[in-house]
């Protein structure tokens, strides 16, 4: 009797909406059909970028680059422009890329008016500025496994579906040991320890989001200019808390890339991301209204390794330093023709 | 002079072709890395509710990738091997087959991520023979870019278990079942730029185990010891008397044997390559080993065993034979000196068969068999260009003057 009621209350009555996943989750092989990605796109007359934020990323840029310029430029014209925003690489990433015939900018040299920060927020947000597409695809320069459906996978919600205006990807994520061995699961910690419990707590909404912290996503620039972009770690978390709470859930969708081949990272450099994630998320819900925080926040995330026999501090000051919408700069508006 | 005055005009166009094809370099080098990364292995997959089939994933990704690229026909046949099929415009039944070994010297069994530069593509299996595959699959592209049309069928080959035991199986078993005639064969090897192989000499490889029997613990420390029997073994195949023509060599190539350093070799092998220009010679020092094998079996009461994993008979075509002359002439004009040699290997059969053939290498490489396997990109424009300079070649008769 019992275990009937319950059944009973688990389904779902027709008049029921579709649960959020149910509705905006997407596989990859669900928009393999190229050509008809390009008609939509040319039925649509839209443009599409394609950003590549880089930092020392020689092992893996040109086969991102290649790829990409391969598949969904010459062999299928979905995107149009292809350009790699550089932090200022010391090996040969930005010489490489340039041989590869995309455009290159060192973010320094863009907006050079403005105070220069390091991180892949601010690449993000400079992009904004120097491509030229209606949608901007932004992805990690550092995957071994790329394969196209990185960007077409992203691209294929927002061209089939009109209400949909910002796609983020999950994955499994496998984790490179070194060239030859994968370890075949793993990853994603700072999203099961962190990020998912605190969406939990406060919009739990977002909780549906299957990799928060994902570092390939794709948006239409008239939602993309309006967020403000945290410089550091906490630019993923920032821009879903921002469209969540801007435009809601329905504008967002997901789709699975299958799997991605990443670089390890250590105990210690998760804990400076988790520490990064944090500081942004309980900055912004504050920001937002969702809570107000009576003390004040550090910006120093204090680790300790024993070396020698003895602990030693680790402090790293993590500034949390942001960049407004970019709508609100002058320069931004007047080259883009927005008033 | 005739085959000259016919190559004339299409080497007059390689500048324009190198253009051509330089242009496609992102086409090229990610076919390379779409079929390059994945393990040349066959699982097995359910077919149906009753049946499971072997498919041999880089076969799968060939065939998957001729048929995105639109490919006439892609099937694969008996064997595993892929095959794509250019239509020709003609009624012609004849056809050039481009074809490439599928499995890697550097065995992975797992996905695998090569690596680029501006100048190199780099990791397992590129070089031999990855870089092959991705040429193969990059030549419909190139032809059509080029607004070339041809008479004649170009089947593109993807050659499956062609490697070591398998015994270049894949090709054996397309040309023993392709109904329609060749006109001829160009194999794609990897290494190096220049390579031009038009005859295949007679080779036998062995593999030779030895076995001490072993009764008990004691006889760990003082009984007979493989390796030394082994040792026997090359001592006496180094007493053949091999002739300096036809050209003969016994290559000894791998050798295995004992677990640990303070016992006695229970059992040991030794890997071994007989070539020579004449079948019956390779037949008649591979039976001269199996009576070394013999004796010492019973001289040292131990079990010698001797395996023939594969061979292939000599064949070859003469240096002025249209084929070859158009080949040499095409690296001539590129600027590429030919380096000519003998190749035991798809080329033997092609030739076995009555099949005119050659095998060209692409460009140059480093690590050849190892995980850092590299190849440059550059040289690889000229690789391309002289795979279908040869093609046309062909198509306007050059091999009618056979």
């Amino acid at each position: 009797m019992s275990s009937k009621t319950t059944k009973k209350s688990h389904a779902r009555k027709t008049n029921e909406p579709q649960p959020w996943i149910e509705k905006n989750t997407y596989h990859h092989s669900q928009f393999s059909d190229l050509r008809h990605l390009v008609e939509l796109k040319r039925k649509k007359k839209l443009s599409i970028s394609l950003c590549l934020p880089t930092l020392n990323e020689e092992n893996t840029i040109a086969k991102e680059i290649i790829i990409m310029k391969s598949e969904l430029m010459l062999r299928y014209p979905l995107i149009d422009e292809i350009a790699v925003i550089d932090s200022g690489s010391t090996d040969r990433t930005r010489e490489i890329a340039e041989s590869y015939g995309v455009d290159v900018y060192l973010a320094d040299d863009i907006l050079p008016n403005y105070e220069k920060y390091k991180g892949k927020g601010e690449n993000l947000w400079k992009a904004l500025h120097v491509l030229k597409g209606d949608i901007i695809v932004y992805i990690d320069a550092d995957i071994k496994n790329i394969h196209h459906r990185f960007v077409y996978g992203l691209i294929g919600p927002l061209l089939e579906r009109d209400d949909i205006r910002y796609v983020k990807a999950f994955y499994d994520r496998p984790i490179s040991l070194d060239s030859r061995k994968v370890k075949p699961s793993g990853g994603g910690r700072v999203t099961e320890l962190v990020i998912r419990p605190l969406f939990s707590l406060f919009t739990p909404q977002l909780s549906q989001i299957i990799q928060p912290l994902s570092g390939e996503y794709a948006g239409f620039r008239d939602i993309l200019e309006q967020v403000s972009f945290p410089i550091g770690y906490g630019i993923e978390t920032s821009m879903l808390l921002d469209i969540y709470e801007r435009w809601g859930m329905d504008v967002m969708a997901q789709v699975d890339l299958d799997k991605r081949v990443h670089r390890n990272q250590d105990t210690l450099a998760l804990g400076r991301m988790a520490f990064g994630v944090m500081q942004t998320f309980l900055r912004r819900i504050e920001k937002l209204g969702l809570i107000h925080i009576d003390t004040e926040m550090f910006n120093h995330m204090l680790q300790h390794s024993l070396q020698d026999g003895t602990y030693q501090q680790i402090d790293k000051e993590m500034v949390p330093n942001e960049r407004p919408p970019i709508i609100e700069i002058p320069e931004y508006r007047e080259a883009h023709h927005k008033p | 002079m005739r085959t000259r005055r016919k190559l004339e005009p299409i080497l007059a166009e390689l500048p324009g072709l190198l253009d051509t094809i330089r242009n496609q370099r992102e086409r090229i080098i990610t076919n390379t890395i779409l079929i390059g990364q994945i393990p040349p292995i066959s699982i097995n997959t359910k077919e149906d509710e009753v049946g499971s089939i072997n498919t041999n994933l880089r076969a799968k990704a060939l065939l998957e990738r001729m048929s995105e690229l639109g490919v006439d026909e892609c099937s694969t046949d008996q064997a595993g091997n892929p095959i794509g099929v250019i239509k020709g415009t003609g009624r012609s039944q004849q056809a050039i087959v481009i074809a490439a070994h599928m499995d890697t010297v550097y065995h992975f069994d797992q996905e695998i991520h090569l690596s680029i530069d501006d100048n190199t593509i780099s990791g397992p299996g590129i070089i031999d023979n990855s870089i092959s595959l991705g040429v193969l699959l990059s030549i419909p592209e190139i032809l059509q870019e080029t607004g070339a049309t041809f008479s004649r069928d170009i089947i593109l080959l993807g050659l499956n278990e062609s490697l070591g035991d398998y015994n270049l199986r894949g090709i054996r078993e397309f040309l023993a079942n392709w109904k329609h005639p060749i006109e001829a064969g160009i194999i794609l090897e990897g290494g190096e730029l220049g390579r031009l192989n038009y005859c295949s000499r007679s080779r036998t490889r062995l593999e030779i185990t030895c076995q001490i029997p072993n009764k008990t613990g004691w006889e760990n420390k003082y009984g007979n010891n493989a390796i030394l029997i082994l040792n026997e073994i090359i001592n006496q195949i180094l007493e053949i008397q091999l002739p300096q023509r036809p050209f003969t060599q016994i290559i000894l190539g791998k050798i295995r044997g004992g677990i640990k350093h303070g016992d006695r070799a229970l059992s040991g092998s030794l890997g071994l390559q007989i070539e020579s220009g004449d079948d019956k010679m390779v037949q008649s020092i591979s039976r001269r080993i199996e009576t070394i094998g013999d004796s010492i079996a019973h001289e040292y009461l131990v079990d010698v065993k001797i395996h023939e994993i594969s061979g292939v008979h000599a064949a070859k075509l003469e240096y002025h034979h249209p084929l070859v002359k158009t080949a040499v002439q095409t690296l001539e004009a590129l600027g590429i000196p030919p380096r000519v040699h003998s190749s035991e290997s798809e080329l033997s059969i092609f030739l076995n068969q009555g099949v005119p053939a050659i095998t060209l290498g692409l460009s140059h490489g480093e690590d050849y068999h190892t995980v850092d396997a590299k190849v440059e990109i550059e040289p690889l424009y000229k690789g391309v260009a002289q795979v279908l300079s040869i093609i046309h070649a062909i198509e306007k008769g050059v091999l009618d003057e056979q």
